[in-house]
């Protein structure tokens, strides 16, 4: 890689970090499993920069950190490290109300299994149609549908007063 | 169409986002596992090669060579090689003609074949003419003996002309 290429890398990065670690964040829902996910990611997109850089980098390297996030080999990981994370989040409060909600939801979405919480971020926090996030974790579409609704169904089982929080939303 | 817990997980999301850590500088380490993945990457695929050689040659090596069935007819093509060489003191009193004939004349591939073993069986082979012990006595079978050197064509024409001498 040479230096033009290398200068488009860094400004890249530096201009993209915030935007792919909040992605991060809410798909690992730890600090430092995200900054894991999106240097792993990028470790992979950055041998692949020459063919990237003219065409859509930032997706391709969405596409890596999400695929990244369902594969097996790294549930193997944190399995391991389950022990080490979670204790770590503390829990700020928030004078706004709903907070109650807001918790027990946050909660409940770390509950979810990787693949669910992909499939929600996508859905919800992306905005993608149930056909692009097919595209981007390469599966079918039946697959995101039945994610998706497994993973609402989920919040609904560990959330069994949310209607009630609701209508004090 | 949204429902509330819809509504609520996009909220909760958004919240969640707000609150993803800054981090600054992931290039380089970021730079760092990618040569680890390339060193790695070549290791195990060097390893992986040397595995497949260390177990692939022995079974290469014990497996039967093709050059099997070429062993056959190298015998049989020896044979009349090795009088090639000895009719040549008998040429004098017999014609010339069968013993050129029949070496080259009658089955052109023999003598290819001649030339080819020639060189496995350098100089053992053609003393194969004592697979014929009897003629060995009278000198004159080993000239005669090239056509019935070739075992297929015509063993026994050769012998009859030994024949004669002992009883005459």
């Amino acid at each position: 890689m040479d230096e033009d290429d290398r200068a488009r890398l860094a400004e890249f990065v530096a201009n993209r970090t915030p935007a792919m670690m909040r992605v991060a964040y809410l798909l690992t829902g730890d600090r430092y499993a995200a900054e894991d996910l999106f240097q792993s990611a990028l470790a992979k997109t950055i041998p692949k920069w020459r063919t990237l850089r003219h065409a859509d980098p930032e997706g391709y390297l969405r596409a890596v950190m999400y695929g990244e996030q369902v594969s097996w080999w790294r549930r193997l990981r944190r399995r391991r490290e389950t022990t080490l994370t979670g204790a770590d989040e503390a829990v700020q409060p928030d004078p706004s109300a709903g907070i109650e909600v807001r918790l027990a939801m946050r909660a409940a979405l770390r509950r979810l299994p990787p693949a669910q919480r992909t499939v929600l971020v996508l859905r919800y926090y992306e905005d993608l149609t149930e056909t692009q996030v097919a595209d981007v974790l390469g599966c079918s579409i039946g697959t995101v549908r039945s994610r998706t609704h497994r993973a609402v169904s989920r919040l609904r089982q560990l959330l069994p007063d949310v209607e009630l929080l609701e209508v004090r939303l | 169409m949204s429902t509330p817990l819809e509504d609520l997980i996009r909220t909760t999301l958004s919240d969640l986002a707000e609150e993803a850590p800054p981090v600054q500088n992931q290039l380089i380490p970021a730079e760092r596992r990618a040569r680890n993945r390339r060193r790695t990457t070549m290791a195990l695929g060097t390893a992986g090669t040397i595995a497949a050689v260390l177990i692939a040659a022995p079974f290469a090596i014990a497996s039967p060579r093709p050059a099997a069935p070429s062993a056959p007819p190298s015998p049989v093509a020896s044979i009349p090689s090795g009088p090639e060489v000895v009719p040549s003191p008998w040429e004098g009193s017999r014609p010339p003609a069968p013993v050129a004939s029949s070496s080259t004349g009658d089955r052109p591939p023999a003598p290819v074949a001649s030339s080819s073993s020639g060189g496995r069986l350098p100089a053992g082979r053609p003393t194969m003419p004592a697979a014929s012990p009897d003629a060995v006595p009278v000198p004159a079978s080993p000239g005669l003996r090239m056509p019935a050197a070739s075992p297929p064509v015509a063993p026994s024409p050769a012998l009859p002309s030994p024949r004669p001498s002992p009883q005459g």
